[in-house]
Formats: structure tokens, sequence, C-alpha cells
């Protein structure tokens, strides 16, 4: 008990996810046509942020380990953003 | 020899040093991930972009319970895994495999709903595969839609099954308990892996069962 008291926060934030599971699906139901595309996505990215800052305790890692968690979304990001220059340009 | 040096790699000065070392590796290799998994999304989104009816009615043939359920599922086993990495760092041995254990058996329950779910298509001849008949009543379009799924799902199915093996492996030797600093080095390294497993399906969840027409 006093292990799971030490780790509250992990517990809150695995609340949060499951909360935020159920608002993503409940989403579904909202007529909001392709704005509904956004906040399903939108929602996914608050999930993966909270994993990554608190499951993968990126909040903690030093500078060094930061910059190679972001180091991959800059090479994801100029992947995402070059592609489209194909369709773009045609 | 201290029990500090008779794990510590020779191209070290310290465990810290090692210990910081093998996190970055770590992380290294989830950016390699991140753009593998990053391609095959890109080629989803694009295709969606391209015909958004179709792929958001072929989204209907997917089973939105089991995949909600699995969804569920695999969150929870990435707070035990991580709960076990703030274990290994107190020491405690039981309470440790007893953690990794819950992992194991929750990602084991993930693929078996997995397995259901290809059956339950499979049956319903909705698998885009040669040989195979592919009876999806719709835009012959919709099979990109398919291949996605699979193509997606496969690879992160492949993925936990491979850190189920190393969680299983780490659980043998963990049992020994014979130098626990590198078996905590081991179990957090691990644990990052089986977190970035979480945010990929996460991503695999939202984009191929929830947006639907």
């Amino acid at each position: 008990m006093t292990f799971l008291r030490s780790n509250l926060l992990l517990i809150v934030a695995f609340i949060v996810l499951e909360a935020l599971l159920g608002a993503n699906i409940a989403i579904l139901t909202l007529p909001l046509g392709e704005f509904r595309i956004l906040l399903h996505l939108g929602t996914a990215v608050v999930m993966a942020v909270v994993v990554a800052a608190i499951f993968m305790d990126l909040r903690h890692a030093g500078a060094m380990m930061r910059l190679f968690a972001l180091g991959g979304l800059m090479w994801l990001a100029f992947m995402w953003l070059l592609f489209p220059v194909d369709y773009l340009t045609r | 020899m201290s029990t500090e040096r008779q794990y510590l790699a020779e191209q070290f000065d310290d465990v810290g040093q090692q210990r910081h070392a093998d996190f970055l590796g770590m992380w290294l290799f989830l950016a390699t991930e991140l753009l593998l998994f990053g391609g095959v999304f890109m080629g989803f989104a694009v295709n969606r972009w391209l015909h958004p009816q179709i792929f958001g009615d072929a989204a209907h043939e997917l089973d939105l319970m089991l995949g909600s359920i699995n969804t569920a599922i695999l969150l929870i086993s990435g707070l035990t895994m991580a709960l076990a990495e703030r274990a290994v760092a107190l020491r405690r041995k039981r309470l440790t495999l007893a953690l990794m254990g819950a992992t194991l058996a929750l990602g084991v329950v993930f693929l078996a709903i997995k397995g259901m779910e290809y059956h339950k298509e499979y049956s319903e001849q909705l698998l885009p595969m040669t040989g195979l008949v592919f009876a999806y009543d719709g835009p012959a379009e919709a099979q990109m839609f398919f291949n996605f799924y699979f193509v997606l799902t496969f690879m992160h199915a492949l993925h936990m099954a491979i850190g189920l093996a190393i969680i299983a492996v780490l659980m043998v030797i963990g049992r020994g308990w014979k130098l626990p600093d590198r078996f905590d080095r081991q179990v957090r390294v691990v644990g990052l892996y089986w977190a970035f497993v979480d945010i990929v399906w996460v991503f695999v969840f939202t984009s191929l069962y929830l947006l639907r027409s």
C-alpha cells in the first residue's frame, strides 16, 4: 500500500489515460463532421504525451535524453512535411 | 572485485555513465522505430485523405469493442511495467517479478484478443491476401484500408511479442537476483520499449478504429 501511495502519480496518469480513452471513443457519437478527426487525433496526442512524460519518465530525463526523444520527433516531422510536397506539386 | 565492477563494461568510467548510455541507446532505437511506424502512418494518412468516405466506411468492419478492450488492457500493462521499474529501483524482488508477470499476462491477453479479431476478419473474408477471397462489399479502394490495418496491427503485435519475450527472459534472470543494479537497468530499458509500444497502439487504435464515417 505504501508502494502504491509513493507512486500515486503513475496511478493518476493511468486513470487519466483510461478516461482519455473513454473520451476518445465517446467523441464518435458527436456530430462534428471532419472536426471529429482532429479531436480524435488530439486526444491520442495527449495520451502519448502522458505516457512519454510519466510512464517513460521523460519529465525527469536529462537534457541529452530529451534531445534524443525530440530528435526522433524532428526526423518524423521532416518526413511528414516533405512527403506531401510530391502530391501538392503535381 | 566489487559487485559494481563485475558488471561495468570496460569502456565506461562508472555505473552512472553506463546507465546513461543504455538509456540513450534505447531512446535512439525508439527514434528509428518512430520513423518505421511513422512511414506507414504517413501512407495511411495520404490514402485516407484521398479516399475519406471509403476508408471511413471500411473502418466499420473492425470490432470497436474488442479494439477498445485491448487498448484498456495495454494501458493497464503500461502501468504495471512502470510500477515494476519503480519496484526494482527499491530492490523489491518479489514485487518487481509480480508486476513484470502481470505485464506479461496482460500482453498475452492482448495478443489473444488480437488473434480473435484476426480470426473474425478471416471468417468474414476481409483479408486482402493472394489466394484468399476478398469479400468486402464496397469499392476496390477499400482493400487499401485493410492492407494498412493488417500491416500496422501485425507490426505492432510483432513488437509486442518481442517485448513479451524479453520480459520473460528478464524474469528468469531476475529470479536469481544476483546483480540487482544491472537488473534495474535492464528493466528500465525494457520499460521504455514497452511504453513506446503503448504509444504506437494508441495511434493505431485511433487511426484505424475511430476515424470511421
